[in-house]
């Protein structure tokens, strides 16, 4: 009754980022009380929600929260504030908790609302999207429940498109499942059914085929669910019972976890099996195809992997794999702060995947992650003021932010980190008014496949955007209200590009200005 | 390969193969599996021989096994959602195909949460909670969970029949998924609560479930602000591993939002609901010495902030124990040497026990007990028996339940004697024929733990009975009394059969029935 899939390890990147959009409060307001207001709407219907908790917080001053209840018009306020920016949140059940401005699916899509002259705080309205539901049974040929994990693999906009195996699920003993806090965006559903116990003793345990939604063995035939926020959807399956090939765990694996990948719709990462500590060392039913097997060690937080090939025939994989990969960067500062490079953090994204590894500068410059799975991982840097300006290695490939990362050895890379990156700030308007939320893109004026270059900053509600640390150079800034634009393919966005405002930032130069939406 | 089908047959529910029998034979035996209940044929059950063979049953629920020498075989069937069944035993002569294997559903739990608007509530972790008596006293224990959907409903499933305590026990955050745990603090919460409303075990209403029923529980909760507690722990050291308890009463309400900082000893614990509770932090001292530490909280509509609580060790429970009675019979030597051995008990329900030993000046000290709420048995040896046992104002004979807050409780004073009678008894022969019986011995007046002896023979015996009343009650072994229980005691102590225990006397006496089992 285990579910396949026990832990995820960090979730999304993305959401440890959110720090990174910044905004000053208007110091050179008088002191003056002002209102927040508005009403809560139901994003989909446009309905006034009651009894909906908005909680808000002051950006300078997290810790210090209140909130409000609203009654049946929707309608809530916040009186007697200072000049400032406030985080506003919506709860309430049946909504998850979800911050003005939020797009579900959209990562670190938030608008703070601004208050003092010139902000714009009154007569809000708070959309707020219900989940949309997943439901359904999963039995075999029989009829009989079966014991399965759900995956599910969300489409995300992070810029680029990427579908990511975000969740999981377990059925009941009656085979049946439920999700209902699924962001409306498209999404894959894959059925992973446990071995189950042999129906004689001289028999492989009874296996069923990896199943997608609906019912297709093969990523690439399963069908995509476009999620509506309040929709329920369902999703059965039946699941054949099957035999493919095994793959044998020969030798220890101690306290680590084995689980096998292969790839899922789009790119994607998903786990097919897992062998828990002591729970054997037979994957079986295995599809032909090319897999990725890891051992996870939960008490030192290492992995190491291999690919492996399955064909016809069974297969044996020798643990434990030795000489695991590590990252050891340099990392320099150049033109900046010193006290900036200690304890600047990354992030190693695996592509595909779901795993993130953040490591913070340590002591002399040096960031080491011991034992990883091998793959491609991007890049990042999560520390305000610092951008990258350069990463190279002597031993591996590294292109357009993205490190590959080997089955074994050390990996050794040289980052180059600047603090002379430029400011560029301004305000968004439409029809002479602020325009929030929308998405305010600085994309380089020449196309760039590194994804680190491209950037997006949703507006505050007096439409306001601010980037700090812009590496020197020609841009195209431009807005948009389209959620689902990949502002990060150049592609995608050629038509923006070609009517979006050209800037070129200095080092330590700062740029102010306006900018309204292209039409089209 | 070989290896994995090994370990692939660990999943088995059924007991493994007994002594190996002739494989090949000319006899089959075959049959069907049934529900139990409704005698509806079982599919797909695992039907395992004692041989090890094995065979699944078919969608009429029939199974086959051939080849079979003639002999002792022991058949058992498993099947999720059933009872674990011991099988039946067949001996083999002839080809047979009658056999019937009936396998008892498991019961299951459902309801629906809603709030005091009639909103369904999602989120909310549902706890079943198996009644059961062991050495007399009550228990729960956890059996199964589930967490309401976006309906507000849920479902335990696969539930042993018996009684159960059903309880709303905690509420979860909701966010997207694959969206991080908001960093908000202002969440709705609501104080666990049973069943029919109580907050406390023993007002709770016990949920009979039958074999493959399904009972059905709803709640309706009143939703609070949750508050924030926060606060500083002094005395954190690198072994410490402290873990933070917030209790209401004596019951542990389980913190799934809270976080102590190791290095810096600062906390917080998230979403409380207003009320009293006590904070407990134990942990792990210098040589390996539990450290505790303690505090009264009252939340009031707000979050309390600066709470102060400093590591220490725990605290030594201290008595004196003495032996009454005339000057030959507490000189006796066997009076000495009982004097020598463990005497006194303070366990802990969830498992910790304290033993004390006498001082040779009869002080005794149980060092470095830790808060909690403990129950406090005696066991001297012969021909010793507790005349009196005190704490203060407690007497632990008649209140064995001992609480123990921030400090030590009073000197327990044990008063032991040497004078105790026996009591030597005969069971009518019925009694015992299906298999052992547990003798009682309940004080009629006083109040004092009962004493027992079990037997599966005819005749038991009790030696070092406080002189006095007494009524007799006997029951089979497997009978789940709860005769640490006040309210069952009294009942036993007026029926029964009636016995005078006198000073240094052996009294006989002759039981014919079995006693009812008190509810």
């Amino acid at each position: 009754m285990k579910p396949v899939i026990r832990s995820f390890a960090v979730a999304c990147a993305f959401v440890m980022l959110a720090g990174a959009q910044s905004a000053q409060p208007d110091q050179s307001a008088p002191p003056a009380k002002y209102r927040i207001s508005g009403v809560v709407v139901n994003g989909a219907t446009g309905t006034p929600l009651s009894r909906v908790r908005v909680v808000m917080v002051p950006v300078s001053e997290p810790s210090k929260e209140t909130e409000t209840t609203t009654g049946a018009d929707g309608r809530f306020v916040f009186e007697g504030l200072p000049a400032g920016y406030w985080g506003l949140f919506a709860e309430r059940k049946g909504f998850p908790r979800q911050g003005y401005g939020e797009r579900p699916g959209v990562p670190d899509s938030l608008t703070q609302i601004a208050t003092g002259p010139g902000g714009a705080s009154e007569g809000l309205t708070f959309r707020t999207y219900a989940p949309a539901i997943v439901a359904g049974k999963i039995i075999d040929e029989s009829g009989d429940p079966v014991p399965a994990a759900l995956e599910i693999i969300l489409q995300l906009e992070t810029g680029r498109r990427t579908y990511q195996m975000i969740k999981n699920a377990a059925t009941d003993v009656e085979g049946e499942y439920r999700i209902w806090d699924l962001p409306a965006v498209p999404c894959y559903l894959l059925a992973v059914a446990a071995p189950q116990p042999p129906t004689a003793p001289d028999q492989p345990p009874v296996t069923f085929a990896p199943t997608y939604y609906s019912n297709a063995t093969d990523p690439r035939t399963a069908t995509q669910l476009d999620l509506k926020p309040g929709e329920e959807y369902k999703a059965d399956f039946v699941l054949r019972r099957s035999r493919g090939v095994s793959i044998q765990i020969s030798g220890e694996t101690g306290s680590s976890t084995a689980m096998l990948y292969a790839e899922g719709p789009h790119g994607s990462e998903v786990v097919m099996a897992q062998l828990g500590p002591g729970e054997g060392s037979t994957f079986y039913n295995i599809e032909p195809g090319r897999y990725k097997l890891t051992l996870f060690d939960a008490q030192t937080g290492t992995q190491s992997s291999r690919s492996v090939e399955v064909g016809t025939g069974d297969v044996t994989v020798q643990v434990p794999f030795p000489d695991p990969p590590s990252v050891t960067a340099k990392v320099r500062l150049v033109d900046g702060d010193a006290k900036l490079l200690s304890g600047a953090t990354f992030f190693l994204h695996a592509d595909g995947g779901y795993q993130t590894h953040a490591r913070a500068v340590g002591p002399g410059g040096t960031l080491t992650i011991p034992g990883m799975a091998a793959g491609t991982y991007k890049l990042m840097l999560a520390t305000r003021g610092l951008y990258i300006k350069s990463v190279t290695s002597a031993n591996t490939r590294v292109v357009d932010g993205i490190v590959d990362v080997p089955e074994t050895g050390e990996v050794k890379l040289d980052i180059v980190l600047s603090g002379d990156g430029g400011r560029v700030a301004g305000k968004a308007r439409a029809d002479g008014k602020p325009l929030a939320p929308a998405r305010v893109v600085l994309a380089p004026r020449v196309d760039s496949a590194n994804f680190n270059d491209y950037r997006s900053y949703q507006t505050e509600s007096d439409g306001s955007f601010t980037y700090t640390a812009v590496k020197p150079g020609d841009y195209i800034l431009f807005v948009t209200t389209d959620w689902r634009l990949e502002f990060g393919n150049p592609a995608a966005i050629r038509k923006y590009l070609a009517t979006g405002r050209p800037i070129h930032v200095e080092p330590k130069g700062s740029i102010d200005l306006q900018v309204e939406p292209a039409t089209f | 390969m070989r290896f994995a089908l090994i370990l692939a047959a660990s999943f088995l529910l059924l007991p493994p193969a007994a002594s190996a029998q002739p494989a090949a034979g000319e006899f089959s035996l075959a049959g069907t599996i049934v529900n139990r209940l409704n005698g509806t044929p079982v599919r797909n059950a695992r039907v395992q021989l004692s041989t090890g063979d094995q065979v699944e049953s078919d969608a009429a629920g029939a199974f086959h096994f051939s080849h079979l020498a003639a002999g002792q075989y022991a058949v058992a069937a498993a099947k999720a959602g059933f009872e674990e069944d011991d099988g039946v035993a067949v001996d083999l002569h002839a080809s047979r195909a009658d056999l019937v294997i009936r396998l008892t559903p498991l019961a299951s739990v459902r309801g629906r949460i809603t709030d005091d608007e009639g909103e369904p509530v999602d989120g909310v972790t549902v706890v079943a909670l198996r009644s059961q008596v062991a050495d007399g006293w009550r228990s729960y224990e956890p059996a199964g969970s589930a967490v309401t959907d976006d309906r507000g409903q849920y479902r335990i499933p696969w539930l042993t029949a018996g009684r159960y305590l059903v309880q709303a026990a905690g509420y979860n955050e909701h966010t997207f998924a694959g969206e991080s745990v908001a960093t908000l603090r202002s969440h709705d919460t609501f104080a666990p609560v049973y069943f029919n409303g109580s907050r406390d075990r023993d007002s709770a209403l016990l949920v009979p479930l039958t074999p493959g029923g399904e009972a059905h529980a709803d709640f309706s909760l009143t939703l609070q602000a949750g508050h924030r507690l926060t606060g500083h722990l002094a005395n954190i050291k690198p072994h410490t591993q402290p873990v933070l308890q917030l209790l209401s009463g004596d019951e542990d309400l389980g913190l799934n939002r809270s976080s102590l900082d190791f290095f810096t000893g600062d906390f917080t614990i998230d979403n409380v609901a207003d009320g009293s509770y006590r904070l407990r932090v134990k942990g792990i001292g210098a040589d390996d010495q539990p450290v505790v530490a303690e505090q009264e909280i009252q939340i009031n509509g707000h979050d309390v902030t600066g709470v102060s609580l400093a590591l220490g060790p725990g605290f030594a429970v201290k008595g004196t124990v003495r032996v009454e009675g005339p000057d030959e019979q507490t000189a006796a030597e066997s009076v000495q040497q009982a004097l020598q051995e463990p005497f006194l008990a303070l366990s802990a329900p969830e498992g910790l026990s304290f033993l004390a030993e006498p001082a040779v000046d009869g002080a005794f000290r149980i060092p470095s007990v830790m808060p909690g709420k403990y129950r406090v048995s005696f066991a001297p040896s012969e021909p010793l028996y507790v005349a009196s046992a005190r704490s203060g104002d407690i007497d632990l004979l008649a209140d064995p339940e001992l609480v123990l807050r921030s400090g030590p409780p009073p000197e327990i004073e044990v008063v032991l004697r040497a004078d105790g009678g026996s009591i030597e008894g005969m069971l009518a022969p019925e009694m015992t024929r299906d298999g052992a019986v547990c003798v009682f011995l309940i004080a009629e007046s006083s109040r004092r733990p009962p004493q027992a002896a079990c037997t599966d023979g005819g005749s038991f015996e009790i030696g070092s009975v406080a002189p006095g009343s007494y009524r007799l009650h006997a029951w089979k072994i497997s009978a789940e009394v709860e005769y640490n229980s006040q309210r069952v005691l009294s009942k036993l102590a007026a029926s029964g059969t009636q016995v005078e225990v006198r000073p240094a006397a052996n009294t006989k006496v002759q039981l014919h029935t079995l006693s009812e089992e008190p509810q």
